[in-house]
């Protein structure tokens, strides 16, 4: 039965010993000039970059999981209000039934700026898919909004937060860009 | 019948799931309890995102599932594996197998992509990772189910039945996964997912993936009084190979003659023959393994039989009837006409307390075993009770003992 149990948990949770283990940084960063630019783990790859809410964005994705960066523009407040202001601004015109949750989690980034994180799940409008995320706010040195999406299919997430909370940790911010 | 008498009856042949004293009982009730909250609270968000969607999903997989557990359910010929454990592997590959296997395929995706890069895993990690990891973990609970109740895996049917119940599970709330996740969770997505993954697919997937498993299980726990540890264990492992193989195909891209998306029209049908392509070579392996595995049933219960043949337990026209599960119905429904309803349930229990006859005398020492003559005194008591009952009473010669 010890033998049972071990396969288990070998079967379950060794892929994510073994790929913590190989996890490094792997090509070149990506980058919003000036602004924040973050450095892709194994594994992860830059995706295609754009505009959204006449906001310039850049990806980084590793299949199901995407690190989107959005450049935020200016922020008078702070990381809170910027919180705030992404679930008013974006998630409600691209999400239905958003369920977003109720606290605000303060992080400090490897750069020691003082950021806001949170999660939410909702139903992509366009494609109809069920995704979960996590979004980090935050106010470079200069006073621009920087918000970090990890998102993922609904029940996924939790699959690759830790890449994600790494990769936001080790973002430079401002004009360490 | 005395109460101990009972009792014995029971452990022989019809173990109950609920068995405090078996520590894999209780690792089993752990590990679905964990993984339970996991998969409610996914089920919890797919009904609040899509109530209809996810209800149609239920039912059509419920119009699916059914039929296919029944017909698992009688492939076994002569030994009906007891429906809590039964249960026990169906809720095991529905709520365990399939969280664990999302956490490890995760993992293991993670690994994939470090590896060899995103790309590479994009077309391969499915491949890559499920096949082991999701075979691997319906496995165990077919293990458990075997170490929490060992006299009821003692056969290669056995191992199958169970294996396939498991996989079953798992199939049914993955593809609700599917519907609501991927196909879009409303009715019109429900749909088109279940064409595509039941009625194009339904044949190939986890039911014979896990039923090969538990054949290999069947296997290595059943054949150690007349097979070598190396001689259970090859063929074993081969099953359980091809069943990752086959897995393997089915997500790789290999052999896919899928039509490009969007699909409409006679892409729908095309998608039956491009399944087709893929999964009806292990459904054939299938079908012969499961074949032969009856074959190897009904030669087991003849010898197990052939020297209680004329004692109190059973004569040579009952032997015939029993050993071809036609005959067998056809005889009950004779006695229904000729009897009524309550003489055929007698003849069935007769029949059934025969195929335990064989098992008693598989297993014990010597034709003069206590357990032995308490079975064939069983049998005699049952036919004596049908013959009592006006018009069951057999034409002269038969049936009953001395009919040789």
């Amino acid at each position: 039965m010890a033998a049972v149990l071990g396969v288990v948990c070998v079967t379950s949770l060794g892929g994510f010993i073994v790929s913590a283990a190989l996890s490094e940084p792997a090509g070149p960063p990506v980058s919003i000039a000036g602004v924040v630019s973050v450095q892709p783990l194994s594994g992860w790859e830059p995706a295609e970059a754009g505009v959204v809410a006449e906001r310039p964005i850049v990806r980084i994705t590793r299949g199901s999981g995407t690190l989107a960066i959005i450049a935020w523009g200016p922020v008078t407040a702070d990381a809170e209000a910027l919180a705030g202001d992404v679930v008013d601004e974006l998630l409600r015109d691209r999400l239905d039934r958003l369920t977003v949750s109720e606290v605000l989690t303060a992080v400090t980034l490897d750069q020691g700026l003082e950021a806001q994180r949170f999660t939410f799940v909702g139903i992509d409008r366009i494609s109809g898919a069920a995704v979960e995320g996590e979004v980090t706010a935050v106010l470079t040195p200069g006073g621009e909004g920087v918000v970090f999406f990890g998102l993922a299919p609904e029940g996924s997430l939790a699959f690759v937060d830790g890449d994600l909370h790494t990769m936001i940790a080790a973002a430079s911010l401002g004009e360490q860009a | 019948m005395k109460a101990a008498d009972l009792r014995s009856r029971r452990r022989l042949h019809h173990s109950a799931f609920l068995q405090p004293r078996q520590p894999a009982f209780w690792l089993f009730v752990l590990i679905v309890g964990l993984t339970s909250i996991v998969a409610f609270a996914e089920q919890s968000f797919f009904r609040d995102a899509s109530p209809g969607g996810w209800a149609l999903s239920w039912i059509l997989l419920a119009l699916y599932g059914l039929p296919v557990a029944v017909v698992v359910y009688l492939l076994d010929l002569y030994e009906r594996e007891p429906a809590p454990l039964l249960v026990a592997a169906f809720i095991w590959g529905a709520v365990a197998a399939t969280t664990l296997s999302a956490i490890g395929n995760a993992g293991w995706g993670l690994t994939v992509a470090r590896l060899a890069g995103p790309e590479f895993a994009a077309r391969w990690t499915a491949a890559l990772t499920a096949p082991f990891v999701e075979e691997i973990l319906k496995g165990c609970g077919i293990v458990l189910i075997y170490l929490i109740a060992r006299d009821e895996v003692d056969d290669v049917m056995d191992g199958f039945v169970y294996g396939a119940i498991c996989g079953l599970g798992f199939a049914i709330v993955e593809d609700v996964v599917y519907f609501m996740a991927v196909f879009g969770g409303q009715p019109s997505g429900v749909l088109q997912g279940f064409w595509v993954r039941v009625v194009a697919s339904g044949l190939y997937g986890h039911v014979l993936y896990t039923g090969l498993v538990g054949m290999a299980v069947g296997i290595v726990v059943s054949r150690r009084s007349t097979a070598s540890l190396r001689h259970r264990l090859w063929p074993a492992a081969g099953l359980s190979a091809l069943a990752a193989f086959a897995h393997f195909l089915w997500n790789s891209p290999l052999l896919s003659l899928f039509p490009a998306e969007p699909w409409s029209g006679t892409d729908y049908l095309f998608l039956v023959v491009a399944t087709a392509v893929k999964g009806l070579p292990l459904l054939a392996f299938v079908a012969i393994a499961v074949t032969l595995a009856r074959r190897r049933e009904r030669r087991w219960l003849h010898r197990a039989l052939d020297g209680e043949v004329g004692l109190d337990g059973i004569s040579q026209a009952e032997l015939r009837l029993l050993e071809s599960p036609r005959r067998r119905r056809a005889a009950r429904g004779e006695m229904r006409r000729r009897a009524g309803t309550r003489a055929a349930a007698l003849l069935h229990r007769l029949q059934r307390e025969q195929v335990n006859l064989a098992m008693v005398a598989s297993r014990v020492a010597g034709a003069e075993d206590p357990a032995l003559t308490r079975q064939r005194a069983y049998c005699a008591s049952l036919r004596e009770a049908l013959r009592a009952i006006p018009g069951a009473a057999p034409a002269a010669g038969e049936t009953g003992p001395g009919a040789r």
